[in-house]
């Protein structure tokens, strides 16, 4: 067996003083470590945690939470994989582990791909080290370039984001928006449930205004934005009569009845 | 955004009014409409509400309950099975921001139990009374079987809720209702009544069960209701039958007093439900002097021969 097959496997019981997270960690909010405490209390540490050696200490580069839990819970040791690994390496192990158990905070998950990308663009351009780090994820471009754009968002949309308020995708959309406007968009399609489809057609909207008048107010466009989008179906009997006239107008227009009653009512009501 | 449906209802008063029929495809905020405006005497009568279908089913299991049928074909059929709450808070919001200006009651309590969700992460009524409480011009209505209150009475505001409990005489839910008890819905009533919640009640189905006691066991329900508390609304149903719910009921005792086809479903014979409902309006109005009262599902010639005037309709269902 060679020695790094030796140093994957090899679980050693590692003081806990020895340890401390390692800086490229890419976990910068560990959130309530209760449960997994209940659970690592009750059930024990399942699954070993992976530090690299450097200068001053062993680094924990996949386990932050797992490593902080059970020095909460006083233990003295810890079961570890100790490896040898470049910056770089130890990036790239932190990042997979954490958006394959999903469990990383999207904001820090961002700047963790920022972070490898910048790392990566001194070897090669960037739409590459995006694919690069997209593919070794095993995620699409897409998905990397939306991570990228939330941290172009004010603090404020990324604390919306942290706590769920607005999903992710979302979030990169507002970072196409003026600063000024983008918390406002987010609060707005937070209090207002819009649908995903909906908020996005509501921040392309608000761009385009916002371009046409940057003077216009954000709250008011928004408000402006959300009427146009709305909707309204109304179900209207004719006679037989006046049915079979509609029919033959719409008929001789090439439009459908409906189109034939919208633009009837657009030019009654002078619009 | 969700496109808001809205169709022309002729009002029982003669008005002709439009409003809102459907939000989006109808799965959460649909109008019940299945009744026209009566015309005959024979015609039902039942204005048209505006149904929350915020779950599906029922945790209870009742004899005659209609979900038995009218849920026969989802793939949980009468299972209670709420609907994602994001979905639902969409379509509020929908409705919110309409235009429709019509003060309107949404019944969150018409295809499943309205506090059958007390036991989610967050309960239902937590997640949906804040909602109602940030506009004006809906009201919500939590029609139940349940006595599962607690969570109610630690919800303020509450200015845009109804509650409202469906009861029964002792004797006919024990024999035919798998709920909680009738004392224990009454106890939970004035709960929220002392809490300052609009309570209403529904007492349906009437049942005259035991041909010589069924008077006396809606007047000791009635009695004990207003020892409790006072309800703002009473709105009376009479035993009846969907064909669905026939065919899917398994005890299928309650049946036999179903005598009588109708407009809507099997009836117990029009004298005997007059008499039951001539009964306990009398009773209400001597004994307590109360009039608040209206039927559910009764056609014109019922309104009629009680004296009340159908187009005056204040029934559970509606503001």
């Amino acid at each position: 067996m060679s020695r790094k097959e030796n140093s994957l496997t090899k679980i050693e019981s590692l003081p806990l003083s020895k340890l401390t997270v390692s800086p490229l960690n890419v976990r910068k909010h560990v959130g309530d470590l209760t449960d997994l405490q209940n659970s690592i209390g009750s059930m024990g540490l399942l699954q070993p945690i992976i530090v690299r050696p450097s200068k001053v200490a062993l680094e924990v580069v996949v386990g932050q939470r797992r490593f902080l839990a059970c020095k909460a819970l006083g233990w003295t040791t810890i079961p570890a994989v100790k490896r040898d690994m470049t910056d770089r390496e130890a990036l790239i192990l932190s990042l997979t582990e954490n958006v394959q158990t999903d469990s990383i905070d999207p904001i820090d998950r961002a700047d963790g791909a920022k972070q490898l990308v910048g790392d990566l663009e001194k070897e090669m351009p960037r739409t590459q080290a995006v694919e690069w780090v997209a593919k070794h994820l095993g995620k699409s471009s897409t998905t990397l370039y939306d991570w990228l754009r939330l941290l172009e968002t004010t603090e404020g949309v990324k604390a919306m984001i942290r706590e769920k308020r607005i999903d992710t995708s979302i979030g990169a959309r507002l970072a196409s928006l003026p600063e000024k406007a983008q918390e406002l968009v987010a609060e707005i399609i937070h209090e207002e449930y819009l649908p995903r489809a909906s908020a996005v057609k509501v921040i392309e909207r608000v761009r385009e205004r916002l371009r046409e008048e940057p003077a216009l107010k954000p709250r008011e466009i928004v408000k402006e934005v959300i009427e146009e989008a709305e909707e309204y179906s109304v179900t209207v009997s004719f006679p037989g009569p006046q049915y079979k006239a509609l029919s033959e107008v719409a008929q001789e227009k090439k439009l459908t009845i409906q189109e034939v009653i919208r633009r009837a009512v657009k030019k009654y009501l002078n619009l | 955004m969700l496109k808001v449906h809205v169709h022309e209802y002729p009002m029982f008063d003669g008005a002709r009014k439009t409003l809102i029929k459907q939000i989006g495809d109808g799965s959460v905020i649909k109008r019940f409409d299945m009744t026209p405006l009566p015309k005959t005497a024979y015609d039902i009568v039942c204005p048209h509400f505006l149904e929350l279908k915020w779950a599906l089913g029922c945790p209870f299991d009742c004899a005659w309950c209609y979900l038995k049928g009218s849920l026969r074909h989802y793939p949980r059929g009468k299972n209670f099975t709420p609907k994602p709450f994001s979905k639902i808070r969409a379509h509020l919001m929908q409705l919110f921001r309409s235009l429709s200006t019509e003060p309107e009651v949404l019944n969150a309590g018409e295809v499943a139990d309205a506090l059958a969700g007390e036991h989610l992460s967050p309960p239902f009524s937590k997640f949906v009374i804040p909602l109602f409480e940030k506009q004006d011009r809906f009201k919500l209505l939590l029609l139940t079987k349940s006595n599962a209150v607690n969570n109610l009475l630690e919800i303020n505001p509450h200015a845009r809720v109804i509650v409202s409990f469906s009861l029964n005489a002792e004797p006919v839910a024990e024999r035919w209702e798998r709920a909680p008890s009738v004392k224990s819905r009454i106890e939970a009533a004035k709960k929220v009544f002392d809490a300052g919640y609009e309570t209403r009640i529904r007492i349906d189905p009437i049942v005259p069960y035991t041909q010589d006691e069924w008077k006396r066991y809606y007047e000791e329900l009635v009695d004990y209701v207003f020892s409790e508390f006072f309800p703002s609304r009473i709105t009376l149903g009479s035993l009846r039958g969907l064909q669905s719910t026939i065919n899917e009921a398994q005890d299928k005792s309650w049946i036999d007093y179903l005598n009588e086809p109708s407009k809507w479903g099997r009836r117990i014979p029009f004298d005997l439900r007059r008499e039951t409902f001539a009964a306990i309006i009398d009773y209400l109005q001597k004994r307590h002097n109360y009039d608040s009262v209206a039927l559910c599902k009764e056609p014109v010639l019922m309104w009629d021969s009680l004296g009340m005037d159908w187009r005056k309709c204040a029934c559970n269902c509606v503001w």
